[in-house]
């Protein structure tokens, strides 16, 4: 989660794993968007010598589709290479690595950043650092410091940055994954157990982050700064991916992975949760190698959730007009394939239009919330998920939430939802550093010295 | 793999591609990422001076082989070829 280790593949090649999207406008910057790509999940922060790095081989990749076929109009290209300082050491560093350019690190990492338009490329920027890992207080001291130098602007009021962060999302995996078990309703569940706190599962993990901060005027169709939200030039559709070259060859002669061909994807990631609790295990490895334009087969799932049937199953007699309601999912389909049609949220749309597609969907021309709410639209605040994605949203109790019916009277006005619908939460926060106020907005990696081991148990 | 049958793979399938390849009208590059190479046929020159390619016969019947070379494949149908090589096994 929201898509760590969500599909059977992916989870067997951690560094090109899409693990989160966010797309947002910029509350410090309100001119530009804030466009950030999550991979390899459950970094323990202690975990070297051979510490966690992008992928030499993945192509990593964050596109925009802005016409409303749900295809890439935009996609801004990252592709990573890494170098040995010293060939004579297994260490990944000397000495303390006190700025990104010391040669201590004995393992940098360095990027290129191209944008593709219409199939033309253009590289933006080659040659820039990636930081460090946070090893520890002597490796890495001070490392937010050491991370910001990681920052670059390119452009005008452009920036990138591409290194290791705190996992900013947030869930109770121990316990959903059991049998979709929602501390703290656990009385309620078909095996019920006392009432407990929930347990954020992704507690000192750290993810890679690409994160990317440009002007609206980059992403619209238009080219311009859009200032009526109901205009349909006003939104974008976003979403990420990761991909290999075609064929791998195991080389006896040079004893490394030798590739060839075309990249394929090998990972998709639009809202979060999709692949993961949508799409039917047979089919998530095949979905992740297909484009969002394709998405329409996949409807099926949405319109009739497998977890919208679990809930009044798991917690019997909590969910009872869920249960009885035997219409097709609309609210779904409109918040995960379509966006928001107008008419539905007074004052409110991000609908990109009829072409079914996973993507996040951001409506640029709605400012950032002055007062943010990390449950977003659902609670009055049009500045967050599902009007694409911040790094604080609670995005699990949201989705929660409306697979347990609070949305459907959005489009269906005769329905009441259960009163659980509006109470049942993930029942976990972050509990990782806290997120930045400014670029590149999530918070600063556990370190390895400094981090603990959790609790064992087994019974 | 032994070398000597690697390397006799290599120039049999080389030989074989090269003339396949001449015999083209249009080679098919698909996938939405190869997009950017479309429309520059391979040359038999790309494959002589790669360092290595990869040739994956999709299906022997039909004749259908993939070049994996850089980061291009370039489909060819050569039936005589696929046949070749599915018979030549342990030659």
């Amino acid at each position: 989660m929201s898509s760590h280790r969500e599909a059977p593949e992916i989870s067997k090649d951690p560094v090109a794993d899409n693990t989160d999207v966010y797309a947002f406008v910029s509350p410090d910057k309100p001119d530009t968007v804030t466009l950030i790509a999550n991979f390899i999940p459950f970094q323990n922060p202690y975990g070297g010598p051979n510490f966690y790095e992008f992928g030499d081989d993945v192509l990593y990749q964050i596109h925009i589709s802005n016409g409303g076929d749900g295809k890439a109009d935009i996609s801004y290209q990252f592709r990573f290479h890494a170098e040995i300082r010293n060939k004579k050491t297994f260490l990944y560093n000397t000495g303390p690595i006190t700025s990104i350019k010391d040669t201590s690190w004995n393992r940098p990492q360095y990027y290129s950043v191209t944008r593709v338009e219409n199939g033309r490329s253009r590289i933006l920027a080659r040659g820039l650092s990636a930081p460090p890992v946070n090893v520890g207080v002597r490796s890495t001291p001070n490392y937010a410091k050491l991370a910001k130098q990681a920052i670059h602007t390119f452009g005008t009021n452009r920036k990138v940055f591409a290194g290791q962060r705190a996992d900013g999302f947030f869930a109770d995996l121990g316990s959903i994954f059991d049998l979709g078990t929602l501390r703290p309703f656990q009385m309620a569940h078909l095996i019920p157990s006392a009432a407990a706190v929930g347990v954020n599962g992704l507690q000192v993990s750290n993810v890679h982050t690409i994160a990317l901060q440009v002007p609206i005027s980059d992403l619209t169709r238009d080219g311009k700064t859009p200032k009526d939200v109901m205009d349909p030039k006003s939104v974008i559709g976003v979403y990420a991916s990761a991909s290999r070259q075609q064929s791998k060859i195991l080389d006896d002669l040079l004893g490394i992975p030798v590739w060839h061909g075309p990249h394929k994807q090998v990972s998709r990631l639009g809202n979060p949760l999709f692949n993961e609790v949508i799409v039917p295990m047979a089919e998530k490895d095949r979905w992740n190698s297909r484009p969002p334009s394709d998405d329409k087969k996949y409807a099926q799932y949405v319109t009739k959730p497998e977890l919208a049937g679990l809930l009044p199953v798991l917690y019997p007699g909590v969910f009872p007009k869920l249960a009885a309601y035997t219409k097709p999912r609309a609210d779904l389909a409109a918040i995960l394939l379509t966006g928001i049609p107008k008419g539905v949220v007074p004052g409110f749309q991000n609908y990109t239009g009829p072409v079914q597609a996973d993507m996040l969907r951001l409506n640029v021309a709605v400012p950032p919330s002055k007062s943010p709410n990390p449950l977003g639209l659902v609670a009055g605040d049009a500045a967050g998920f599902p009007n694409g994605r911040r790094v604080f949203d609670d995005v699990v109790t949201v989705e929660i939430r409306a697979v347990a019916g609070l949305t459907i009277p959005l489009v269906d006005p005769s329905y009441t939802p259960d009163g659980a619908a509006s109470a049942v939460r993930d029942g976990t926060s972050n509990t990782n550093s806290d997120y930045l106020n400014a670029f590149p907005y999530l918070g600063t990696p556990a370190g390895g010295y400094q981090s603990k081991p959790g609790v064992p148990a087994v019974s | 793999m032994s070398d000597a049958t690697r390397r006799g793979f290599l120039v049999f399938a080389g030989a074989g591609t090269a003339a396949a390849v001449g015999a083209l009208a249009g080679p098919k590059l698909f996938g939405d990422e190869a997009k950017a190479a479309a429309g520059t046929p391979l040359q038999p020159a790309e494959l002589a001076h790669a360092e290595s390619f990869v040739v994956h016969v999709k299906d022997v019947k039909k004749g259908e082989l993939a070049i994996l070379v850089g980061d291009r494949e370039v489909l060819v149908t050569d039936r005589e070829l696929a046949s070749r090589l599915a018979g030549t096994v342990g030659v």
